[in-house]
């Protein structure tokens, strides 16, 4: 079973978030701030504990997105887990500074539900290696092979 | 500040010395001067004019010094006014950081904070009809599509706030954009709706080009235009027509996008064109009243203006003014103000 963190301060958007993408293959963990997150990704020794995929909401109280973000990539076995930012406003400048903080793609929190289950769908089956072509705003670099 | 000080250095202030030199040395050459007279040979007069000469010289290095004094004193109250200014200018800089910093976080408030909770309405109420399937019917379900549609709506809001705030915050690169073909692309976007309705579009020959945004006109003309498809309803032969007047010295063109639609009654003329703000129509077009405040905006911010004429059930014709810029500068012929303009360029004047 892959393991999925998700972190993110909104319990609605959490509760839709972890509805949206739980199945057969994965388990979602929730964190609602970044250091709870944080702490409990510095604590992981083994390579097998590391989660699969990461969803990181940009905007977080006190620690926001960007600085979990630096903070996760600094971490020994973080630094080729995918991280995938989470974003209502998908403004151009966050996205720019997510990237070069070392995000792996993004995802808009669309006001369509539907649409927002597809793309979180297709985000973890392209980090999950089950289908090859990426959802067209969620990819930055390649994937780990 | 730190250029009037790089400046007062550069000078250096005299010291009140110095215009005391300039009276001695003034008083110097009058001794010598008087001496001379006083020891020359002049046969009469000579106490007389001797005198003359020592008291004006005395007058005279006073005057001197005095004035020295006061061109020091003068160039230094004018430092300290340009030390003044240079402050001024720093904080209303200061100022305008602050204001542009708080539009930035409305733009964040507005972009996220607004938004986050239309997620979780729409969320919820789409897993909610998911669930309750079949068993969801008549009022009950109409009622969630209410909440849907409204959630919607206030998504569309939202967007469009967004999109007008961003009219004039970003900077655009401007352009001397050849309107024809500009409106040939828009109005070949806007073909299927044109063709549906049967619509004469009629374009004037010769439209100038307008220096600006292509962006910023084609928004301002797609709005324009698609307004009047819209609110065309069904008049016997529909026609749109666009042309442009230029009278020779003029500041500005004027341009305009004429219809034969259901008009617009004179109370809602002025209130069109401000956010959110839309006239009464029989025909149930939908929209949010976003479209003509950013044509307004985008005019107004290069230094136009936007009318309309309309009488309910006639047509409407929306008139702009763009000035005749040329590589942003303004072309010699005209030196009057944007508001001089507006003002001659008045729909009583020009076109009644």
């Amino acid at each position: 079973m892959k393991k999925i963190f998700m972190i993110e301060d909104n319990e609605d958007h959490a509760l839709l978030i972890r509805r949206g993408l739980e199945g057969d293959d994965s388990s979602v963990t929730h964190y609602s701030d970044g250091p709870e997150a944080v702490k409990a990704c510095r604590q992981i020794q083994t390579q097998d504990m590391k989660p699969d995929l990461i969803l990181l909401d940009l905007k977080l109280p006190g620690m926001d997105g960007f600085e979990v973000l630096k903070s996760l990539r600094s971490l020994k076995w973080f630094e080729h887990v995918p991280i995938v930012m989470l974003t209502t406003s998908s403004r151009k400048e966050e996205i720019e500074k997510a990237y070069q903080l070392g995000a792996s793609g993004y995802v808009t929190k669309t006001e369509d539900f539907g649409e927002l289950v597809a793309k979180l769908k297709r985000v973890k089956d392209y980090w999950f290696h089950t289908v090859e072509i990426p959802c067209a705003e969620a990819v930055s670099h390649e994937r780990a092979k | 500040m730190a250029q009037a000080d790089a400046g007062s250095a550069k000078m250096g202030k005299r010291p009140f010395r110095f215009h005391v030199i300039i009276f001695f040395v003034g008083m110097f050459f009058t001794v010598t001067l008087w001496d001379a007279y006083y020891n020359g040979s002049r046969p009469f007069d000579q106490e007389i004019a001797s005198s003359l000469i020592l008291a004006m010289g005395t007058l005279f290095s006073i005057a001197a010094g005095l004035f020295s004094w006061s061109l020091e004193t003068r160039r230094a109250s004018l430092e300290k006014e340009v030390e003044w200014r240079t402050r001024d200018l720093q904080e209303t800089n200061k100022e305008l950081a602050k204001k542009n910093q708080e539009v930035e976080n409305f733009i964040q408030i507005i972009s996220h904070d607004l938004k986050a909770p239309i997620v979780s309405i729409q969320g919820f109420t789409s897993i909610l009809k998911s669930e309750l399937g079949n068993s969801l019917q008549g009022t009950t379900l109409d009622y969630f599509n209410r909440i849907q549609t409204n959630a919607q709506h206030m998504n569309t809001l939202i967007l469009d706030l967004l999109e007008f705030s961003r009219v004039g915050r970003m900077e655009d690169e401007k352009e001397a954009v050849d309107i024809t073909s500009l409106l040939k692309n828009i109005l070949e976007e806007l073909r299927p709706e044109i063709d549906k309705r049967n619509i004469k579009v009629h374009l004037q020959d010769r439209l100038p080009h307008l220096w600006g945004s292509r962006r910023r006109l084609d928004q301002v003309f797609t709005n324009l235009i698609s307004n009047a498809i819209k609110y065309m309803g069904s008049p016997q032969a529909p026609m749109i027509e666009i042309g442009f007047s230029s009278m020779k010295g003029d500041y500005a063109y004027t341009l305009w996008v004429k219809d034969n639609g259901i008009g617009i009654k004179k109370e809602f003329q002025e209130k069109i064109f401000q956010i959110f703000q839309r006239a009464p129509n029989p025909l149930k077009v939908e929209g949010t009243g976003i479209g003509l405040s950013i044509v307004k905006k985008i005019v107004a911010l290069n230094g136009g203006r936007v009318w309309v004429e309309s009488e309910e059930g006639m047509g409407s014709q929306f008139f702009m003014t763009w000035p005749k810029t040329e590589g942003g500068a303004l072309k010699p012929e005209s030196n009057l103000s944007v508001s001089q303009v507006a003002a001659r360029n008045s729909s009583n004047e020009i076109f009644n």
